[in-house]
């Protein structure tokens, strides 16, 4: 058995706000984090503490995490006894800032969602590109994972080119949803799944709901 | 990935709960995406289980399990799972009209779906209640698919064991419900009453449920 040093994992829920508005994700462009209170560190830290577990914490939404303000304060708190993962866009400063900071012992896992349409229609290439670079050249543990939407089948390999040319590779993940009046991922054709380099994770379209996680 | 395990009866045996828990923006912690089973708030006070979960889903959203070193330390650690399989196909809690999917809590009414996998033999409901407010005309009253089957006293601030035998037809899904008086309803419609800790179906051979001091 393979041993990990921490006890249990909490998969973090944190918003579900973000600041890109990809027409596959249900959480939209509300954009509306300053309405957000920030979270009572002290007292999630108590709490865990209680429970005697050294944790991971994973920090994820069903938007950007980064967009809860004092997330870099907890998570420099939280590091210092126990450990962390993050599903981001690596957009917010406040994501470089605190992986500037952080060290990548504390983090099992930083995986980065590359929405590229977004980032197109943003001017935000070269912002991902930057932040992606910082983090891999200081030696996270890093992923960054793109979603194979149908409706961007034909632009995928001239993006995934070009990030590869930064270092940057790229892993396809199931489009979960409706397009063009079929559902995903159950309607991705052979052909789709050999186009996609899904392989033997396909077996996950099998049925309803299921998803690779990257 | 680390090897699957399962109950005897093909159920997938999950570490949600166990040792991976879903955090919502609020605090409040459930087992998993999938399983709405309250486990307390990260803010305040939270539980983990110490068995595995007996899930029904085999491919499922919930990417807990895909985690292998903590799939391994769940099966290699935990308690002999408390039932063989929950069984209920969900356990549902109405507060006006949103359905919310519980297995425990505050409410005046809540119930599942249950399918007896054998024939000729006689279900009996065996439940755990608190009637943590004390309520002196608290009664709780069992229905299978709409019909009054039993009705109990819940008087005083004590937890009551009880038990029903349900007229159940094996192989076809049943709707039981557990129902508290209207007068337990506030005036701004917030529910009051019973908690409980406890909830169980059986005939000698099979035990299907939850609890085991959850709360």
């Amino acid at each position: 058995m393979t041993s990990v040093p921490y006890d249990a994992w909490l998969h973090w829920v944190v918003n579900d706000v973000c600041n890109l508005a990809c027409p596959y994700c249900s959480a939209g462009n509300s954009w509306k984090y300053d309405t957000y209170a920030p979270i009572d560190i002290d007292t999630f830290l108590q709490s865990i503490e209680r429970t005697g577990k050294t944790f991971l914490v994973r920090f994820t939404g069903g938007g950007e995490p980064f967009l809860t303000r004092n997330l870099p304060e907890l998570c420099l708190r939280l590091a210092e006894r126990h450990y962390l993962a993050f599903n981001t866009n690596l957009i917010p400063a406040r994501a470089r800032q605190l992986f500037s900071q952080l060290s990548p012992d504390r983090v099992d896992n930083l995986h980065c969602s590359v929405h590229f349409a977004e980032l197109e229609r943003q001017d935000l290439h070269a912002r991902f590109i930057d932040t992606a670079q910082m983090v891999m050249a200081r030696g996270f543990n890093t992923t960054f994972a793109a979603v194979a939407y149908p409706g961007h089948r034909d632009r995928l390999p001239q993006w995934i080119d070009m990030y590869r040319s930064h270092g940057i590779r790229i892993i396809l993940a199931p489009f979960n949803g409706e397009w063009d009046g079929k559902t995903y991922p159950q309607s991705y054709s052979e052909d789709d799944i050999r186009y996609y380099g899904f392989g033997k994770r396909a077996h996950y379209f099998q049925a309803p709901g299921a998803s690779a996680d990257g | 990935m680390a090897e699957m395990k399962f109950s005897d009866s093909g159920a997938f045996l999950c570490n949600a709960g166990f040792n991976a828990v879903l955090v919502l923006p609020n605090g409040d912690v459930f087992l998993c995406s999938d399983v709405h089973e309250p486990r307390g708030n990260v803010f305040d006070a939270f539980t983990l289980n110490d068995h595995l979960y007996p899930c029904r889903e085999r491919f499922c959203t919930c990417p807990f399990y895909r985690h292998t070193e903590l799939y391994e330390k769940a099966v290699a650690t935990s308690q002999p799972t408390l039932f063989e399989d929950y069984g209920f196909s969900y356990w549902e809690k109405t507060i006006g009209d949103i359905p919310v999917f519980f297995r425990w809590g505050l409410f005046p009414q809540c119930g599942f779906h249950f399918t007896p996998p054998v024939a000729g033999q006689d279900w009996t409901l065996r439940l755990s209640v608190r009637n943590h407010l004390g309520l002196d005309n608290l009664t709780l009253a069992i229905r299978v698919d709409g019909i009054e089957q039993a009705t109990f006293p819940l008087a005083g601030p004590l937890t009551h064991d009880l038990e029903a035998v349900l007229p159940l037809a094996a192989h076809r899904p049943h709707d039981v419900q557990l129902v508290l008086d209207d007068h337990v309803v506030d005036q701004s419609g917030r529910a009051l009453g019973a908690m409980f800790h406890r909830v169980e179906v059986s005939t000698p051979r099979f035990r299907y449920g939850w609890g085991g001091g959850a709360l």
